[in-house]
């Protein structure tokens, strides 16, 4: 460093030292959140009304995707669930039932939650985390029952792929804790470096394995017969995401600058794969070939068998999330900016081109149905299901929350 | 954490560097800072899952900085002498009085020049961090910072030959 730019530095760092923000800032930010929802909101209104009188899409019934063999069927029809917590931590929440088959929110479930929500694997139980607790509510009826207290706090709930547990962690937490999801009894909690975020999991298809990721820089695998934590595997940035190829045999962890490979067998890291923006969002191909890394205005294929890195396609704003349809043929990508909140763009998977983006809304949430035909998009206070056929947004469904949405979930 | 949590930790560091990419506006730093912190509260899960939340912050900053100056009507730049002193400045040391001039020199660079050179000098930023946080390559972040010294010091210290290979821009004297 010059001389002049320490003294730019030095004159920097005086010249701010002792400013001080203005008291009232969370308030001051909480008013101009709420000015901003009642803007979208309108300005959502008149962009979807367009839409919808000139883009009429009937979303036809969706059947059942098959479960594994052996399982139960789900005793009800395969709904799309939208937790929108309450942006007042003191009141309550709505998680918001809509039917597939007929676009429909039934009656919203209301309960106090900032957490996730996920579904168990024969979609009977869906689990709410609100902080402290995991609320099971049975997809049936769609009531809560009664609450599993977790010491270590409930942030997000990942399910096992072998059914029979859901694991819980918290926030300045590094413990997970196991739920047995037929006696709804909560584990002795796993023990893990975890650092001061909820980390990312991720398991093994044979659901044998589970992986969880740190914000210090390792990535710890869970035997999940014994749920016990093995040797952290040490990448060296932090980790946010994490993606297993379909055969089980990579997992692949995003830290800020890398996508590290990570062999299941051994445990062990190969070569960083360097990316040039940050990862916001991971997804892999069904065929296992092609991972789709999101970032700040674009979305990335890898290829998982050279591991080269290819060329980024433009999407406008972060990327919020990226979901791959079961056939594998598109990528839909989230993304949120000040200029347009909240669209979702189809990338396909054949081409690496962007189609045409689909205004949502605000903070936009992803999911695809399981039969791959309709993919639904949670924003402020409405979600839009969106044909993947025609990539064309049916009939909004509004007035189905306060505030934004935490996640949006299918059950089978 | 929570966001109150975390405004209360981290809100006087970003303010400050609010403070620095708005030129020294107290009024516009405010505005800018509460934009950035209301982006962040809207996303507020994925922040903390991104794991370095003051970074995220630090990196709304930056762009929402640039977007607001490209976004504006062209504001005419202001024209900086190295002899125009501050004349509250006048009674200071020299120490002060060279901070207030740089600090003020730095408010007449192009917002993405001020951005990157806030990001390496105040915040500490290596350029492939900040090529990064603003969405452009390695070679802008070079360009820009480079070009940015080039002209503050073209400000500051008129008369003096720019290290090699670094561009001299026009003079403001």
């Amino acid at each position: 460093m010059t001389d002049f730019e320490r003294r730019l530095r030095a004159a920097m760092e005086s010249a701010v030292a002792n400013k001080q923000p203005p008291g009232n800032l969370v308030q001051q930010v909480r008013r101009r959140h709420r000015r901003h929802t009642a803007r979208v909101a309108m300005a959502g209104t008149a962009a979807v009304a367009v839409v919808a009188v000139l883009v009429p899409v009937g979303i036809g019934a969706v059947g059942h995707a098959p479960g594994p063999a052996g399982r139960h069927r789900p005793p009800t029809a395969p709904t799309v669930y939208v937790a929108y917590p309450n942006p007042n931590p003191s009141k309550l929440g709505a998680i918001i039932p809509i039917s597939i088959a007929t676009n429909r929110p039934g009656k919203p479930i209301r309960l106090p939650f900032n957490g996730e929500i996920a579904s168990t694997l024969d979609g009977r139980t869906l689990y709410v985390a609100t902080g402290k607790a995991v609320i099971p509510i049975k997809t049936a009826t769609n009531k809560p029952g009664k609450p599993i207290h977790i010491g270590s706090g409930a942030f997000s709930i990942d399910m096992n792929p072998n059914g029979k547990t859901a694991y819980v962690t918290g926030i300045f937490s590094r413990a997970i804790t196991p739920i047995n999801i037929a006696t709804s009894t909560p584990g002795k909690p796993i023990h893990v470096s975890i650092g001061v975020f909820p980390a990312v999991m991720a398991f093994t298809p044979d659901g044998k394995t589970a992986y969880i990721s740190t914000t210090d820089g390792t990535v710890t695998p869970i035997n999940t017969a014994t749920n016990t934590a093995g040797k952290p595997i040490h990448i060296g940035t932090g980790i946010f995401h994490l993606a297993i190829t379909p055969d089980g045999k990579t997992v692949y962890a995003a830290g800020v600058h890398t996508i590290t490979p990570i062999s299941t067998a051994t445990n062990t890291p190969g070569k960083p794969i360097f990316v040039r923006r940050p990862p916001s969002a991971m997804a892999i191909t069904p065929d296992g070939k092609t991972i789709y890394v999101g970032s700040q205005f674009a979305v990335t294929p890898v290829s998982t068998a050279t591991n080269k890195v290819g060329k980024p396609i433009h999407i406008g704003g972060g990327v919020l999330e990226t979901a791959i349809t079961p056939d594998g043929k598109t990528v839909y990508v989230a993304s949120d900016d000040e200029g347009s909140p909240g669209t979702v763009t189809p990338v396909s998977t054949a081409t690496n081109t962007a189609g045409r983006p689909i205004h949502v809304g605000a903070s936009v949430e992803i999911a695809i149905t399981p039969d791959g035909k309709t993919l639904y998009g949670a924003a402020l206070n409405k979600v839009v299901p969106i044909s993947t056929a025609t990539n064309t947004p049916g009939k909004p469904i509004r007035h189905v929350g306060p505030g934004y949405p935490r996640e949006i979930v299918i059950t089978p | 954490m929570s966001f109150e949590e975390f405004v209360q930790a981290c809100s006087p560091r970003l303010f400050r560097t609010a403070l620095l990419l708005a030129g020294q506006d107290r009024a516009a730093a405010e505005d800018l800072l509460q934009l950035a912190l209301e982006r962040a509260y809207r996303h507020w899960a994925r922040v903390c899952r991104s794991g370095d939340p003051e970074r995220y912050v630090e990196r709304i900053l930056a762009n929402a900085s640039n977007d607001r100056w490209r976004r504006a009507a062209r504001r005419p730049e202001r024209q900086l002498r190295p002899g125009e002193a501050d004349p509250l400045a006048q009674d200071q040391s020299d120490a002060v009085a060279e901070r207030d001039f740089l600090m003020r020199a730095l408010a007449t660079l192009p917002p993405r020049q001020r951005a990157v050179l806030v990001l390496r000098y105040f915040n500490d930023l290596s350029e492939a961090e900040i090529a990064d946080a603003l969405g452009c390559s390695l070679g802008t972040v070079k360009s820009q910072a480079s070009r940015g010294l080039a002209r503050l010091r073209d400000i500051a210290e008129p008369g003096t030959e720019p290290p090699a290979g670094q561009m001299r821009r026009r003079s403001l004297s």
